[in-house]
Parts: structure tokens; sequence; C-alpha cells
């Protein structure tokens, strides 16, 4: 409209912004209070009141604090006007808890409006009064709960169920029964749109209630694909963790591959080793992982406590009795093959929940068709790309070769975050194959030159990683990363210099890694890092560089040669040295000694005796610390034995010497056993530690109904258990326990944990507040609490390390 | 579930809160999170899920303003994250893009559309089309109304007619005079072309983008003539999975007006429209920088809208760049533009100049990636091509109308 009058470009924007904010509330929101607000509330016009209501909710907005004006609000829930009782209702639900006097008095308009006519109207009433929480009011909100959940609109049953979850939160033990019959009649309502809330309702007031989903687990499946999104990611996670209580783990499934169940060469036959003929056959699978990842997803925080602290009762928990199989249960056939089509989700978080099932549940072959569907994801959002890589992340771990012949979407591309970046690092170092690597290399060698270097410096250690897993390219890596260190100790003497350090110690510690496998072959190589020593200027670097001088001292015939030369040179230097070099140039010149052979020993002690005085009155407390260690130790060989009368124990030093210098270094690979798996799409797999109300699947088979009871009596002891508790209605940590007390076979360790937990429970208060009225001891605050310090006590470690 | 979303302008200012539960968040949160998104700078501002002392957080960032999420207890996280994105793509939805100044202005709007999309921190109508029958978007003839009388109501009194039908995402009757339909391709080539130029990735992330005025209960069939192309799709929730799985066909009741059908993805793609030839050549302290871009393969639509953009290194102390065609402009910040638009026929547009490098350093060690942008109308490159659009009862007067374009996605080319 504004073309008529030919204004500019400029004009028309000016004009427009003016006239956007025309009719807007940003008066409202600049200046809140620029009327007095109380006369306006009891005005006789909606549209006054309306503008107070504003008023008070934009000072809400900004953080102000206008409770006082609650008797006057709660007047206008009275409105017939449906803003104003929107507006009112926001209000009401933001202050409730503080007033509860003056909430008191809006109850009778809510139960009025819960009988009006139209539905929209009894949805809000049913929201606002679920929504304050007072325990006064409890039972009247339950009543009206109840009453809506019969409600012939859809929308007013859907509000009800959404409802639940707050009268839960009250923790009204005498409301628990009736409010988890409400879930189950919710969850038989026809309307998709209700099932998918009751869904999130049953994941939070009674997980382990299995007893409700039995009753229509058909149902329920079929009506998942129609669920609306939201719905359908905890009602997937439902579904399985009932069929997992109910059935146990699926016997050709990829998690119970490894416990012998199989017949040999299964998976060789059809799965997954023939994805890509790539060979070795170790790279398609992770056996001693796969194991871990499936039994971390089952034991909760106290077993995954006892079992680390007795490391070698890591197979055998799975007894082939509570397992099933693919051929012969219905329930599983039907579970995956409702959650197949939901792959194709549009919502990210569905799509992930269905490849936690298919990952649990699937028979191995058909484990590889959640690949392509969670690579799609990465393309959704750049904050859902990070949380599903962490996802992708401990798939590839455990079986490398489901995603390795997809390796070009783990490429970098120059707008991904760090962590991203990172990564995907990662992902590729993983997967890298024979017949990959040549091009995963050639990416690398673009990614080094990358403007980000601590991106640079990840890329170098992915080097490493590679050429650590698959021993037949280490030559090619070793010329990149020789040539690298050369190139790097030139551009180190600039002034920005502390990231490219960073490249420097990366390409000098992946060299490390790759000669560690075979330190003869790459006698040159060493070598070669040796001379360059005189040019490299990074403190870490030169210090990883003298380390090696001391590991591989005695090494093929021409370092040993060396030594002296080397020696010299580091005592020569030791002066001008960063105190991190010069423990590395004792400890080394230590090493030279002990080693050295006959004709270079008088010249080597000089030098030796030489650095230890220097290192006698260096500044740094720990060098003269470490100088006087060394120096007490080596005495042995420094001094002559004058008398035979100690020359028994002069043995005995000379022997600890050899042993503390002397030793060769063995190759070792850190084995991951503290490595922790929570489900997949879960938030404790993000954070890394469970979050408190994480569960673990049910143990498997721990749910049994009633009609079963007689036949599977006689079978084995844990029926007893299982119904046990049905009783109790609640299958949780008793259970868990007395199953693993067999296998964590010494008690004692069950019990010293006990007494970890006990003391860290007064530190987790302030850290993590649950901010509850503490009307029982629920067993779900009990649950989170032991979450909470099993966190606590990684945290304690990882910072003590 | 969620307890709290917070939206936290470009300056750090908490603009607007909502509680969701009864267990309070207080609003010291955000002070700890600006805090730590200063002192740790990018790398905690991409960290879309982070466990600060009290809470676990969920961040999102559009256009400046940071969605943020508050919850203590175990929940999806993409659920969280796909989430914000939903509420940030349905308020710029409403307020016609975002800033700071269109969230302060309608506040009540993002209220009233928050209180609706999630209830007990459960989302409850996320389905757009439905949320516009609940809370009238701003327009103008609504805020001119509400200036003359004082008195609009933007919320609607009665319920919306789709939630309790077995369509959720559609009004049960809209009734239009004409009735219309229109189906856009909308693709996005993402490429990488290595240091030695050689294409290393080449994939069309696609989008099949719909918009629909049918009156009454229409039922839609899309065929493709080529759905073998598809690598990955992933479809709206109205899009029945049968008949894909069977004989890939779109078989659907569509929502009411704008919406995403399906994505899809098409891999290994071998040729791309534009070439970029980088040629960088340094020595004593300076480098000589030439870029030449120019078509590849003709795609039978002009190519417009050619951007070239890349960051300078750190170790570049000045630059002088000069293009035969089209401007160059240099940010403060080292940001680097080479607007082209289209390509002329005459010549072959480059980009070269001399880059000086910091004193004491004699070449270049660090290289930038050039981001390619373009925009092909009329095309969609992956060569994927609609079949037929088929409704099952013609209404009368329908207009059925398609369209395509391709534009450039992540499109790195390393200099």
């Amino acid at each position: 409209m504004f073309n008529q009058f030919g204004s500019t470009a400029e004009t028309l924007s000016k004009a427009s912004a003016v006239v956007l904010r025309i009719g807007t509330d940003a008066h409202l929101y600049d200046d809140p209070e620029d009327v007095s607000i109380a006369p306006l509330l009891d005005s006789k016009f909606e549209s006054e009141k309306c503008e107070a209501l504003k008023r008070l909710l934009a000072l809400i907005a900004q953080g102000f604090d206008v409770p006082n004006f609650f008797p006057q609000v709660v007047k206008n829930v009275a409105s017939q006007s449906p803003e104003v009782k929107k507006l009112v209702y926001l209000y009401l639900l933001h202050y409730a808890e503080k007033r509860p006097n003056e909430a008191l008095l809006s109850i009778n308009y809510f139960q009025k409006d819960l009988g009006d006519p139209n539905p929209l109207v009894r949805a809000w009433a049913l929201r606002t009064m679920a929504g304050i929480r007072l325990h006064v009011i409890a039972p009247l909100a339950l009543a009206a709960v109840s009453k809506c959940a019969r409600d012939p609109a859809v929308y007013v049953r859907r509000c009800a169920a959404n409802a639940l979850p707050k009268l839960h939160d009250l923790r009204l033990e005498e409301h628990a029964p009736a409010i988890e019959e409400l879930v189950g009649i919710l969850l038989n309502d026809h309307s998709p749109g209700v099932v998918g809330a009751a869904a999130a309702a049953f994941t939070s007031i009674c997980p382990n209630n299995f007893k409700l989903i039995r009753k229509n687990y058909k149902k329920l499946c079929q009506i998942l694909p129609d669920v609306e999104e939201w719905g359908q990611i905890l009602l997937i996670g439902t579904l399985l963790r009932y069929v997992v209580a109910r059935h146990g783990l699926v016997r050709e499934s990829l998690m119970l591959s490894l416990h012998g169940l199989n017949n040999n060469g299964f998976y060789e036959k059809d799965g997954l080793a023939s994805v890509k003929g790539d060979g070795d056959k170790s790279d398609s699978f992770d056996a001693d992982l796969v194991s871990l990842v499936s039994k971390s997803y089952i034991e909760g925080p106290d077993e995954y406590l006892s079992r680390s602290n007795c490391p070698d009762t890591v197979s055998s928990a799975f007894d082939s009795e509570k397992t099933t199989s693919i051929a012969h249960n219905e329930d599983v056939k039907i579970l995956l093959q409702c959650t197949s089509p939901l792959l194709w989700s549009n919502n990210s978080a569905v799509v992930l929940a269905a490849t936690g099932v298919q990952w649990i549940m699937a028979p191995l072959e058909d484990v590889k068709k959640i690949v392509k569907p969670i690579l799609f994801l990465l393309r959704s959002s750049t904050a859902s790309k990070y949380v599903v890589l962490c996802n992708i992340l401990v798939f590839a771990k455990a079986v490398p070769s489901l995603f390795a012949p997809h390796f070009e979407d783990f490429f970098i591309c120059s707008s991904d975050a760090y962590q991203v970046k990172a990564h995907k690092l990662e992902m590729l170092s993983l997967i890298a194959t024979t017949s990959s690597i040549s091009s995963i290399l050639r990416e690398f060698e673009d990614y080094i030159k990358d403007p980000d270097r601590r991106f640079a410096a990840d890329t170098v250690a992915a080097i490493g990683l590679c050429a650590k897993r698959l021993p037949t390219i280490p030559t090619t890596c070793l010329d990149g990363l020789l040539a690298l260190v050369k190139q790097e100790s030139f551009a180190g003497d600039l002034a920005s210099v502390d990231e490219e350090a960073g490249v420097l110690v990366q390409a000098v510690m992946s060299i490390q890694t790759i000669i560690e496998r075979d330190p003869i072959t790459h006698e040159k190589v060493i070598i070669q890092l040796f001379r360059s020593l005189d040019s490299i200027k990074v403190a870490a670097a030169r210090a990883t560089i003298i380390w090696m001088v001391g590991v591989y001292c005695s090494l093929g015939h021409i370092i040993p040669r060396m030594l002296t030369t080397i020696t010299k040179y580091l005592a020569w230097s030791f002066k001008s040295e960063a105190s991190e070099t010069k423990l590395q140039i004792l400890n080394t010149s230590a090493k030279v000694l002990v080693s050295a052979e006959a004709d270079d020993f008088q010249m080597l002690k000089r030098i030796v005796v030489y650095v230890l005085e220097l290192g006698e009155c260096d500044i740094s407390y720990d060098v003269r610390d470490r100088t006087r260690f060394l120096k007490k130790r080596l005495s042995c060989k420094l001094e002559p034995p004058e008398e035979d009368t100690v020359a028994s124990q002069e043995n005995i030093a000379a022997h600890v010497v050899e042993h503390v210098f002397g030793r060769k270094l063995k190759s070792s690979s850190p084995l991951s056993v503290h490595n922790r798996f929570y489900l997949p799409g879960s938030l404790s797999q993000i954070v890394l530690h469970a979050a408190p109300g994480y569960e673990p699947l049910p143990k498997p088979c721990s749910f049994v109904f009633e009609e079963e009871e007689d036949d599977q009596l006689s079978e084995s002891g844990r029926q007893r258990e299982a119904t046990a508790d049905l009783n109790g209605s609640e299958t949780g940590d008793e259970d868990g326990s007395s199953e693993y007390d067999t296998e964590s076979s010494n008690g004692s360790d069950l019990s010293s944990d006990g007494d970890e937990k006990t003391t860290t429970n007064d530190a987790a208060d302030p850290l993590i507040q649950i901010s509850e009225i503490d009307v029982s001891g629920d067993q779900e605050e009990v649950r989170s609490k032991k979450a909470l310090d099993l966190w606590l006590d990684d945290f304690d470690k990882s910072g003590s390390k | 579930m969620l307890q709290c979303i917070f939206l936290l302008s470009d300056s750090g200012e908490v603009m607007l809160e909502k509680q969701l539960t009864g267990h309070r968040v207080d609003r010291s949160i955000c002070a700890w999170f600006w805090d730590q998104s200063i002192s740790q700078g990018d790398s905690f501002k991409s960290l879309p899920v982070i466990a600060s002392p009290t809470h676990y957080l969920f961040q999102i960032v559009r256009d400046g303003i940071t969605f943020l999420a508050c919850s203590q207890v175990e929940m999806p996280p993409l659920m969280a994250i796909e989430f914000l994105c939903r509420v940030a793509d349905v308020m710029s939805d409403y307020l016609g893009g975002l800033n700071e100044d269109l969230v302060k202005d309608n506040f009540i709007i993002v209220y009233e559309l928050l209180d609706e999309m999630i209830d007990n921190g459960f989302p409850l109508t996320t389905e757009p089309s439905i949320l516009r029958e609940m809370i009238a978007p701003p327009n103008l003839v609504s805020k001119m109304l509400s200036v003359v009388t004082g008195n609009a109501s933007n919320v609607s009194d009665t319920l919306p007619s789709g939630t309790g039908s077995c369509v959720p995402w559609r009004p049960t009757d809209p009734k239009y005079s004409s009735n219309e339909v229109y189906v856009d391709l909308v693709e996005e080539m993402d490429a990488i072309v290595n240091r030695d130029g050689e294409l290393v990735k080449c994939e069309i992330y696609g989008e099949v983008q719909m918009s629909s005025q049918l009156s009454g209960f229409p039922d839609l069939t899309l065929s493709f003539a080529n759905p073998s192309v598809l690598e990955d799709v992933r479809f709206h929730p109205c899009v029945r999975f049968r008949p894909w799985e069977s004989h890939q066909v779109l078989s659907f009741v569509p929502p009411d007006g704008q919406f995403k059908l399906m994505s899809y993805r098409v891999k290994k793609l071998k040729n791309t429209p534009l070439y970029v030839k980088p040629q960088v050549t340094s020595d004593s302290g300076t480098c000589r920088v030439s870029v030449l871009v120019g078509v590849r393969s003709e795609p039978g639509k002009t190519i417009e809208s050619i951007t070239l953009s890349f960051q300078l290194p750190h170790c570049v102390s000045s630059a002088d760049l000069s293009s035969n065609h089209g401007t160059v402009t240099i940010l403060s910040n080292k940001t680097c533009t080479w607007t082209i638009g289209r390509i002329p026929k005459d010549k072959t547009p480059c980009l070269s100049g001399t880059l000086v490098l910091e004193t004491g350093l004699e070449r270049l060690y660090v290289f930038p990636t050039l981001k390619l942008g373009f925009k092909i109308m009329g095309i969609a490159l992956s060569g994927l091509r609609i079949e037929k659009l088929d409704l099952q009862t013609i209404p009368p007067r329908l207009y059925k109308g398609f369209r395509a374009q391709t534009r450039a996605g992540e499109f790195d080319v390393r200099l």
C-alpha cells in the first residue's frame, strides 16, 4: 500500500516499523508501570482489565515480583472475555503457590467453568486448577481430572492426561492408586491424541506399572503411528521397557549376540561383517564393548558401581531363560514392525527413539536399517546435530562396520561447531577401514591447514588413532607427521604460538603412538625426531621427545651410539629449558646411564653428574626433589663400590635401579572398561552421568502377569520375586540388587558402596535441589538421589585425576 | 520434563520467562549461563545441552535470540531441542521474523503461544495451522482495529475443530471459493571441494513444501517420476506410511496452508553447476590470491545471486582484493564477501589481490574455506521430478501449481 506513495525502500521500512509497533503491546513492555495498575483491574471495561493484566505480565516477563495484585486478579476469573480469562490464568499459575489463601477463592469459578459447554473453557479451567499446587485442593482437582478423563472432547481428555503428573507431583500417597487408575483409563482411550499424553503421564508417574500396558499392548502398538509426535517419543520408550520386562531381550539381537546364545558364524553369514568386504572381521564387531553396552542399558547405578569394583564379572549376566526369540514372539515382532516406519518421522526425537528400539531389539541383520535415518538426522538442525552425533558415536564404538561405508557423511564442513567437528573426527578415526583410509587421510590433510588450530591439533591426534587401528598404514602417516613436525617447528617461532604449539605436541604424540606398536622398524623415524630436537621450541613437545630418548635408548644399533651426543646436548640445554622438560631430561639421563654400555659409561657418568648438579640448584622445587631422588638412587652407579661389606646392599640398590629405569615400555591399550553407556536418546548419554530420574531398562522378564503364574512357578526362583513386584506395583531397585548378588561375587564391595553413598548424601544437597514439598520418602526421590550420588562420585574421580 | 523457558536477547537480557511447572526456576540461572558463555566463548554457545550446577539446560540460538529451556530430570534431549526449534519457527511465523524488538512488542502473543504449545512441560499443540485458529496472528487489520476500538482479542473462544478429529493437523471443514494447491521442490546443494580441487562430496538436501487451500476433506496422492533417486526421506505426520512402503507414493490429507510435506536426500551427485578455482602463492611475507568462478555445466536456467565468502586467517594483517565483476567487501572481523550476482556472458569473474602476512611469517600455513552461495529458480538439481498430484474428489475450480528451486547449502571450497 505504501508503494502508491512512491516511497523508497528505506522510508518504507521505517514506516512499516512504526506501523508494526502500533497496536502491539510495545508500550506496555517498555513501561509497564506508567499508570497505576490497581484501578484498571477493578475497571468495568474488559479492555482496561486486559491492559492491566498485560502490564502485570510485562512485569513478570522482566523479572519483577508482583504477587500483591493477586486478590484483585483472582476476582477477574469470572470474566466472560476469553482473553481476560487467559491472561488471568497465566498470572494465577505464576503465583498460586505463593498466595494459597487467595488462590482458594478462585476454586469455585474453576468448578463452574468445568461444567461449561465450551470445551476450551473446560480445558483451561482444568489446566489452571491442576496447576495450582495446593494440597488442600488436590482432592477437588483429582475429582475434576477424573471427570474430564471421560469428557466427550478429545482436547479436554488430553489436558486431563497432562494434569495427572501435576497431581502426582504433590506426592499425596492416598491419591496414588486413583491417579494410576486414571492413567490406565486414558491409555485405553480410542483417540491417538489422548494416548500420547497418557504415555507421557505414564512415564512420569508409574513407569514400571506394566500391568497397565499389558492390557492394551497390541492396541498401543497399532495406534503408535497415529499418535502425535511428542507422545510417540515417550510411548516408544514405554513399549520397549514393557517388552523387555515381559519377554527379555531378543536372542538374535546385537545385545545378546556375544553371550554364546548364537550359533557361531551367524553374523558372518548374513550379518554385519559382509556389509562391505573389508577383510578384517575383528573390525566389524567389538565384542567386549557390545556386551558392556548391553549390560549398561540394563543395570542401574548401584550395579554399575559394584561392577566397576570387580571387573572380572563382565559376562554371564544374561540367563538364557530370560531371553526370547523373535521368531516365536508376537509382541517383539509387532514392536519392531510398528516402530520401523517412525524412522521416517519428521521429528528427530521420534527417529532417535525408534532407532533405540531397533538397536536393542532388532535381529542382528536388521540393525543396519537404522543407519541411513540416523545419518539423515545430521542435516536437521545445528543443535540436534551434536546430540545425534553423541548417540551415533556409541553405536559406532560397538559396531564400527555399521557406519564404515558412510564415512563421507562425517566429513567436516566449515560451519560445524567445534564440538561437532571433534565428534566427527572421532567417528572418522573409529570407522576408518583399509579401503576408506586413503580418502579419510586426504581429508585430514586438508583439516590440518584449517585456521582453527585447536581443530587441527585434534586432527593430528585422530591420525594417530587411525594408524593405531589400521596397522597397514602407519608409514604413510609417519611421513606426513614428520613433515608436519618440521613445518610446525618453523611456524612455532611466531607470536601466536599457543594454539600452534598444540598441533606440534599432538604431532609428536601421534608419532609416538605409531612407533610404540613396533619400535624397531621405525628406528629411522626415531632418529629423525631426535635430530629435530634442536629446532623444536615447544616445551611439551621437547619433553615428549626427550622421554622417547630414554625409552628407546637401547633400541637397534644406531641409537645407542648417538646417546652420548644427545645427552651432551641435553646437558648443555638444561639451563634454558622449562621445568617440564628439565624433569624429563633428568629421568632420561638416569635411564641412559643405567642402560649404557661399558665404553660410553665413563663419559655418560660425567654428563649425568653434571646434569644432577645443575638440577640440585634449580629454582623449581619439583626439579630439585627429582634430582635428589635420582642422585640417591643412582649413587651405586655413580660412585664405585669401596668396601666389600656393603656389596650385598649395593646389589639390591642396583637391582632397584635396573627395575625402575631399565624397564622396557609395554605397549598398553587402555581398556575402556570405565566407559559408561546410557540408553540411546537419553539425556544421561549426552551429559555422561546418570541424570536424576534416569532409569535403565527393566530387568529382563521381571514382569510376569497373573494368568501365567501357575504355569511358571515351577520353573525357577525368579518368579517369586516377580510376583512380589506385582503386589508392590513397582519393580525397582530391590529386585535388581537381589539379581545381581550372584554376579558381584564378593559382597564387601557392595557394602563399601553403601558407605560411600551415605557420606556423599549431604554433599549432594546444595548441588541439585529437587525443590519438593517433602511429603514422603517417595521411591522416585530415593532413586534420583542415588543417581545424583553416582554422578558426584564420577565427578570426584575426574576431579582427582 | 521441561520446567521453564527463557528467551534471551543477544545482549544477555532475559526478555521473557515462562514457568511451566510448579517447580519455579529462578532466573539467576540465566546469569550463570550468560557468564559462562562470555568466559568460554563460542564453544559454549554451540553446546546444545549443558549440565549447570542446578539444572540441565537446552539451548538453541535463532536470529540472535537464545531459547533456553531448563529441566532437572532425565528427558529425551532431542525432544527439548526439537520443541524449542518448533517454538522458534512458530514465533517467527507469527511475528514475521525474530528479533529483540519483535519479541518485546508482542510479548503477550508469545506468552499465549507458549501457554498453548506446552502444558506442564509436555508439548501440547504444536501444529501451526491449529495454533492459528486458537491464537490469531497479529496482522495489520487487527492492530488497526485495536487502535480504533481499543479492544480486540486475539484469543479464540472456541476450540479448533481439528483437535478432535482423526486428522488433528487439519481443521474439519475449511471452505474456499477457489481451491488451490502448490507444490514446491526446494533443494539445497551440499558439497565439499578439497584443496586439490576434487569434488569430495556432493549431495542434495531437499524439501517438498506445499501450500494447500482446499475445501472439505481432500485426500491427495503425490507421485514422483523417479522415486528411486531418493536416498533418505522424512515425512510430515500426515503422510501414510503404507503406500510409501509398497510403491513409493505419498498419500495424505494435507494441513491447511503452508507446510513441509517431506524432506529427502539425494547422495553422490557427480557435478556442481559452478566451478571455483582458487590459486594461492605465498612468498616472503605476501600472498597472491586469485579465485575464478564460472559455470561448469549449464543447468538450463540462470544461476542467480552468486556469492563467495570466507574468513581471512588471523595471520593476515591486511588484504587488498579486487574483482573484475561484482563487489568485494571486507569487514573488520576479517570476513570477506564477494558478491557476484550472475555470471556475465563475456568474461569469467575473477577475484584477485594480495594478502600481507604478519611480520615474521614467510608464507601462509593455514588456509580458509570459501563458502559458495547461489540460487537457481525453476530447476531441481537432484533430478527428482514430480509426476502427478491426484485428488480423490476433485473440487470445483481447482488450481494446481508446481515449482522448483535449488540453492547452495553447505557448499565448501577449501582454498
